[in-house]
């Protein structure tokens, strides 16, 4: 049923339109037994979906709310099939893909802002998404809905023949210093490969040897080419290059090369082909939404008036109208979703690493946020709201922005962690005197250990005593503001005689403001005790927390290490070495030691 | 506390464990937003990370990471500074400014312009830091750097293992110049040399060996068995101020990176000189400065650097360098 502007008889009012048919009074409301007609569309629905799996088509028959009997009718009647057809083409341009969870209320905002002349929609089709009245929009954006859960993806033209679209291929060469472009059509299933014909007559033999796609078109792309496009049919098939001014490209390893795609996405790396008209908005648009990062490109083999720009990434909102540069605007996709963010599980973010919100409502309004019930308003239409910058804290949150409550939850790290379920990835080196890698980087580790290997993580190496190099003995750290140290092993020859250094250079290069009171100094034994000498005489000091007695074998072969052990003790304490009451026994042990060994 | 986006990084790939490339490569793009930096690469990020031990990565064709076991290491000429590297979660954090508080340890935050902020812990005794790694229940041990140095194997080990496989065909290859230190653009291979072409998840590296055999390599493992094969020597080393450079160019293998960084626990800088790019490391004592020489077939050049290796300098159009 088709609604009646010039008689006055909306769309949904359905029983006058019936009536006439039955000869009865237009205002005689509902006929007696017409309760049943509902179950014969639920009949119908039931039969395509269920009997047949959609083979005929998927139905598009939905209940109505409010329209209890006739809404089934009516939901078919809204738009007529040469508009549902193109709402192919509308899904399409919001970035929509199959399957994609969005709500009726969501598309039809969407659609409000698509649904302009140019849009391929006919006038009647034009009025009755721009006019209708809440009840007539609730009815027309369950109509859309449903198309769109039908939706397969592909589109329709407005004869209703199945589209596929064509994409252009970059492949940029010499370091992008020249351009080859190639139209490459893509193969919905079951589009046939064979003889495809434009309406000039001219027939292309299309093949196909890559699952989803076309090969290449012998067609040069050219000028005339990339501003009007081409058309080419078979029965109830087409396939179009629709052109654009501004067309973005997404790097595509399976094509090889940059493949034209319908919207710029946020954030990701794009490249540009611009008609020259459209550069100075093109240029503003990035400037304003762009990560300042693009440039544009002087390659050989563009057509006349048309130019490059690579390393596009949009990061910020950035909204225009003109249709001919919309697709740089990043897809917001729904009317409000979460995006980005540090998630360490699902629906679980970070703290200071929450997802930003991006809202987009329908031109007019203003964008009304409630974060954990406090309300934010912004004059514009699309908005990315970093909620990181509201400092939330950890816990439950709880977003709504256009009609959509949105929830997550921050933490302030995870207490509870599985290692066991996690792959480890490190170094394996077999050791044979040396080392040798048994794979050329990194790679997943068994668990277990391996005799004869060992293994690096990190900063972690971890093997058998044997597999590992000799650990070398931790440094001695000494005070500075001494002249001289002498650091003492319990065993006479373990001496080390050393001055203060200098900072070190990297500590010095601004790497620190830290004050450096001590220096490290390598020590080939294990330090029991330093002798730290000033203007003022000497001081004994610990090394370890609880040094060990002096022993009396000397081990040393080194005469002379073993007499600077010596004679360094012997002369501390005739010099009166100052000893803490704690060490006063066991330097009296080195002291007992040294004049034994002197003797 | 306001962290900043090199430690929102790290918390993060410590807190999560695991993950793909994609799932890194999101995290940082929307942490960083290249306007900010225009020259932040997620790749890039990942090498750093994986320089200072917090981080290993598989560079395979479905590239993997998880996040390194922590340690803590007293660092070798640092007046008695530990550092805590590998996985640094919250938890983590929190547990190491307590015990350093009890302990009377200060825990130093030192900021990297290119890094999360390196932490460190003063120590008066190295029995300090094996208290406090006793305490956080995490391994200790002193000079990673040297131990690690220790381990490199020889270059060819490397390249023995470099897969049989020629570069993609039908793109455009370049061809490095190892005396001069640059990628060129050539029409097909001119013979035995490292060569690298882009694809479009990356670049791909190959050596075309002197039979006319094609193994792709890791890129910097080409790079030094290309400068083996003409004999030029490019690692710096001055070791009174324990500094260790090379070209930019010429950076070091993952692991002898992670060598040299563990030194100090600081990023490479870099520096420009004599119309090159150069790398220092900091802090690298000599025994870590011989060991990675060593195991890359390199004769170490005494001194500061001075672009004066007998290096000749790119000038032709079609040059460039890039890495």
């Amino acid at each position: 049923m088709e609604r009646d502007l010039d008689a006055g008889i909306a769309s949904h009012n359905y029983y006058a339109r019936l009536n006439q048919l039955l000869g009865r009074p237009a205002d005689a409301g509902m006929p007696t037994g017409f309760e049943a007609v509902a179950g014969f569309w639920q009949d119908l629905s039931s039969w395509l979906d269920e009997d047949l799996v959609g083979s005929r088509g998927k139905s598009t028959i939905r209940p109505h709310h409010w329209h209890v009997y006739v809404g089934y009718a009516i939901s078919q009647a809204l738009l007529r099939r040469v508009d549902r057809n193109r709402l192919t083409d509308f899904f399409r341009s919001a970035g929509l893909q199959p399957g994609d969870e969005i709500t009726a209320e969501e598309l039809w905002a969407l659609l409000h802002i698509w649904a302009r002349d140019g849009s391929g929609l006919t006038s009647y089709g034009l009025h009755a998404i721009l006019s209708a009245d809440d009840r007539l929009a609730g009815a027309l954006s369950e109509v859309v809905k449903s198309e769109f859960d039908a939706w397969d993806g592909a589109l329709r033209d407005a004869e209703g023949r199945q589209v596929a679209t064509v994409a252009l291929r970059l492949r940029p060469q010499a370091g992008w210093r020249k351009i080859e472009l190639s139209l490459l059509p893509r193969r919905p299933e079951g589009f046939p490969a064979g003889a495809f014909s434009s309406i000039g007559g001219r027939t292309y033999e299309l093949t196909s040897s890559k699952e989803g796609w076309y090969d290449e078109l012998d067609v040069a792309v050219e000028q005339r080419l990339l501003e009007r496009g081409m058309a080419i049919r078979r029965g109830r098939f087409a396939i179009q290059f629709q052109p654009m001014p501004v067309m973005p490209f997404r790097a595509s390893i399976e094509l090889g090369g940059w493949v034209s795609v319908p919207r710029l996405v946020a954030l990701e790396e794009h490249c540009l082909l611009v008609h020259v008209s459209k550069m100075k908005d093109v240029e503003r648009l990035l400037a304003r939404g762009g990560d300042g990062g693009h440039q544009l490109i002087q390659a050989a083999g563009l057509p006349p008036h048309w130019r490059v720009i690579r390393a596009v990434r949009v990061t910020e909102e950035s909204t225009s109208r003109d249709p001919g540069i919309g697709r740089v605007t990043p897809r917001t996709g729904l009317t409000a979703r979460l995006e980005g963010g540090l998630e360490v599980a699902p629906s679980g973010f970070l703290t200071e690493g929450e997802p930003d919100l991006w809202v987009s409502v329908t031109t007019g309004d203003n964008i009304e946020v409630e974060v954990d019930e406090i309300q934010y308003r912004w004059p514009e239409t699309v908005k990315r709201v970093e909620l990181r910058k509201l400092s939330l804290g950890a816990g439950d949150h709880q977003v709504k922005a256009a009609g959509r409550t949105l929830r997550f939850t921050s933490y302030d790290g995870l207490t509870a962690r599985t290692e066991q379920d996690r792959d480890v990835l490190g170094y394996e080196l077999e050791s044979h005197g040396t080392y040798k890698p048994t794979a050329a980087s990194a790679v997943q580790l068994e668990p277990g250990s391996c005799k004869g290997a060992v293994r690096i993580v990190g900063a972690a190496a971890m093997g058998s005593e044997d597999d590992l190099p000799l650990p070398l003995e931790p440094p001695v750290l000494l005070r500075h503001g001494f002249t001289s140290y002498v650091v003492l092993g319990k065993t006479p020859g373990e001496v080390v005689v050393t001055e203060e250094p200098s900072i070190p250079p990297w500590l010095e290069a601004g790497l620190s403001d830290e004050v450096c009171q001590f220096f490290d100094v390598p020590c080939p034994f294990e330090a029991e005790l330093v002798l730290m000498k000033s203007a003022d005489g000497w001081l004994v000091r610990a090394i370890r927390r609880r040094p060990r007695a002096a022993t009396r074998d000397a081990q040393a072969p080194r005469v002379e290490a073993v007499e600077a052990w010596q004679r360094t003790i012997l002369e501390a304490d005739e010099r009166d070495a100052v000893v803490p009451p704690e060490l006063s026994k066991v330097w009296s042990t080195y002291v007992e030691t040294a004049r034994e060994r002197s003797a | 506390m306001s962290r900043s986006r090199h430690e929102l990084l790290l918390e993060w790939v410590s807190e999560r464990g695991d993950g793909s490339w994609s799932d890194f490569k999101r995290a940082f793009d929307w942490l960083f937003a290249r306007r900010d930096d225009p020259a932040a690469h997620a790749w890039r990020a990942a090498r750093d990370l994986a320089a200072l031990g917090h981080l290993e990565i598989a560079w395979g064709r479905e590239v993997r990471w998880t996040a390194a076991p922590p340690v803590l290491t007293l660092l070798p000429r640092s007046g008695g500074r530990a550092l805590l590297t590998g996985a640094r979660t919250r938890e983590l954090t929190r547990a190491a400014e307590e015990t350093a508080e009890r302990l009377d340890l200060y825990l130093h935050r030192q900021p990297q312009r290119h890094g999360p902020p390196t932490m460190m812990v003063l120590c008066s005794s190295h029995e300090d830091a094996e208290q406090l790694a006793l305490e956080l229940d995490i391994p200790y041990t002193y000079s990673v750097a040297n131990q690690l140095a220790a381990m490199l194997p020889p270059l060819q080990s490397w390249i023995e293992l470099a897969e049989p496989r020629p570069l993609a065909s039908g793109l455009d290859i370049e061809r490095f110049e190892p005396l001069q230190l640059c990628w060129r653009y050539v029409a097909e291979p001119e013979g035995p040399g490292l060569y690298r072409c882009r694809t479009w998840s990356g670049h791909e590296y190959a050596l075309w060996n002197a039979v006319g055999g094609w193994h792709q390599v890791v890129p910097e493992v080409g790079v030094y068995e290309t400068l083996r094969w003409e004999g030029v020597n490019v690692l710096h080393y001055d070791q009174s101020s324990g500094v260790l450079t090379m070209p930019a160019e010429a950076a070091l293998p993952p692991l002898h990176a992670r060598a040299a960084t563990l030194a100090s626990g600081v990023l490479a800088s870099m520096c420009r000189r004599k119309g090159l790019t150069w790398t220092n490391h900091w802090n690298i004592p000599a025994s870590v400065a011989e060991g990675i020489a060593s195991s890359l077939g390199q004769a170490l050049i005494e001194g500061e650097k001075n672009g004066g290796s007998g290096l000749e300098r790119c000038t032709g159009g079609d040059r460039h360098r890039s890495h």
